[in-house]
């Protein structure tokens, strides 16, 4: 009897012993109940500008070239630094006056200009700025098959983009054998018109993998570009580079060959 | 209680009624026997005790403790004292056989063991009373705290379900302004694309006016040198005509001048006239040009 008893109040004990934790009271209620925002847009886009332009649309600029009695000629380029773009020699060449224009019109003029005759390269500097968007060089040049896009003014008109995929490795068909000395460039398969000259050509990360300079004349529609680790090499190497006069000489730039057009 | 159960506490019964044997003269034995069958009717009220008012059988698994009590309580060493200080009373006290003493002492010593046991059971009683008493104190504590704080908790359940409701509320609002905006957004968009689109082509017609500017003064300054370099060559051609008839009339009559002076006039005129037509040529040259 006693047992029973005794184990009746250790049970007690124990279920009540068990069952006495009594839950603590709530926590008193937030009073903000709006969440912190996890993600706010930016000020301003890096990609995008306030016109809604992308970057390779705003580096890119449009080159007039205001030749010797002879015209004017157009071409295309892209910002490297605030005054500073890059275009194609012959562009520029024999050229009484450079004028750059940006995609919203703004107009400046070049103040000095530099070349080589390693390859259809010319670094153009001017007086005063025009744009905070610069191009953002590869490190390695694009290989066959990779998709590239050009961006410029062809036929000196409207900012346009052409598509197209690295064809490989070619000769430089406008390769003069007494000074060049590049001796192979890139071959792509976008469509360009006279006015593509010196239009970057970018790869799928936006970054300019090559410089255009030619396009051939029988009938493939293969374009042809400076690479972009010539391009590098020029600029890093302003040794390599030589002033272009803007004097009017009789020995004007003939970029047109029997079997590729500059396409300027 | 069953009737095996009375059996084994009547058998957990007899060995006291051996002791008392062994403890007493022969002259004793029956009395001893009395006691003994005293001592299992005893046994039998406790077993009675065990199995309840109405005399149900208990449920099986109180038959063990019901066997081990006997052996606890019942054949202490008190009990067993007590027994054999009755015997031996008994014995030494009545030397003669005395039916009714024996009886009344076996009655007396049965009721005392029953009521110590009856004081034990009740002391165990009354604390299993206050303890289930103080568990039932402890208990309605409990309860009464728990049903405090279940009572705040339905309370903040039903507070945020309200607020969650009304966060609900909130939610579709904005989902619907959301909605809203993206459609906005995109007639944006539409606008902000056709905006560029127009951008671009402002942009292109001024860079077109821009060359045809560039052009046109060019062909200004080139118009400007022709018409200076055909003024020059008209002038030239002018004073050769000039000369020329100079010369002429001079030739109508030569015997006024020297034959030498003639000459040199005459190649003179030649040069300028010469002059006149290379600029004239040149100036040609440049208009087709």
């Amino acid at each position: 009897m006693s047992r029973r008893l005794i184990a009746l109040a250790a049970g007690l004990t124990l279920a009540l012993g068990g069952c006495a934790s009594i839950p603590e009271d709530p926590d008193p209620l937030p009073s903000d109940w709006i969440p912190s925002p996890t993600a706010s847009p930016a000020a301003e886009s890096l990609a995008l500008s306030k016109y809604g332009f992308d970057a390779a649309q705003r580096m890119t600029v449009r080159v007039r070239s205001i030749t010797c009695g002879t015209g004017v000629t157009t071409g295309s380029g892209f910002a490297i630094d605030g005054s500073t773009f890059v275009t194609n020699r012959h562009v520029i060449t024999n050229a009484e006056t450079v004028e750059i224009s940006t995609y919203d019109g703004i107009t400046v003029t070049a103040t000095a200009a530099s070349s080589t005759q390693f390859a259809d390269i010319a670094i153009v500097t001017t007086a005063e700025p025009f744009g905070d968007t610069y191009a953002s060089l590869a490190t390695d040049d694009p290989v066959e098959g990779d998709l590239v896009t050009v961006v410029g003014y062809p036929q000196g008109g409207k900012l346009s983009t052409s598509a197209g995929v690295v064809l490989g490795r070619v000769a430089d068909p406008l390769a003069d054998p007494n000074t060049a000395a590049v001796d192979t460039v890139l071959a792509i398969s976008a469509v360009v018109e006279p006015g593509s000259s010196g239009s970057a050509v970018v790869n799928e990360s936006g970054e300019v993998v090559g410089v255009v300079y030619a396009k051939a004349t029988d009938g493939s529609d293969q374009t042809y570009m400076v690479p972009v680790s010539t391009l590098t090499t020029l600029i890093d190497e302003p040794a390599l580079l030589n002033p272009v006069s803007s004097t009017c000489t009789a020995d004007a730039d003939t970029s047109t060959g029997s079997t590729a057009d500059g396409a300027n | 209680m069953t009737s095996g159960q009375d059996e084994s506490e009547q058998d957990s019964a007899r060995p006291e009624a051996d002791e008392a044997v062994a403890a007493g003269d022969d002259g004793v034995d029956d009395a001893a026997d009395d006691a003994a069958a005293a001592r299992t009717e005893a046994a039998d009220e406790t077993a009675e005790d065990h199995a309840g008012a109405d005399g149900s059988p208990e449920p099986t698994d109180e038959v063990e403790v019901a066997q081990d009590e006997p052996t606890e309580e019942e054949l202490s060493d008190d009990d067993l004292l007590i027994s054999d200080e009755d015997a031996d009373e008994t014995v030494a006290g009545t030397p003669t056989f005395e039916p009714e003493a024996l009886t009344q002492a076996i009655s007396t010593a049965a009721i005392a063991i029953v009521g110590r046991r009856n004081r034990t059971e009740r002391g165990i009683w009354i604390t299993g009373v206050v303890l289930l008493l103080g568990a039932i104190g402890v208990l309605a504590y409990y309860l009464s705290e728990a049903t405090d704080s279940a009572i705040r908790w339905e309370d903040r359940s039903a507070e945020l379900s309200e607020i969650n409701y009304d966060l609900g509320g909130n939610i579709a609002d904005l989902q619907t302004e959301i909605s809203n905006l993206e459609s906005d957004n995109q007639v944006y968009a539409d606008q902000n694309r056709e905006l560029r689109e127009r951008v671009l082509e402002l942009s292109d017609e001024k860079q077109q006016a821009l060359d045809t500017n560039a052009y046109s003064a060019q062909q200004a300054e080139r118009l400007d040198g022709l018409v200076s370099q055909g003024v020059v060559a008209s002038s030239a051609l002018a004073r050769c005509v000039q000369e020329q008839n100079n010369l002429a009339a001079i030739l109508e009559n030569p015997e006024d001048y020297d034959e030498e002076q003639i000459a040199e006039y005459a190649d003179s005129v030649d040069e300028l006239c010469v002059a006149a037509l290379e600029s004239y040529n040149q100036f040609q040259a440049d208009v087709v040009g």
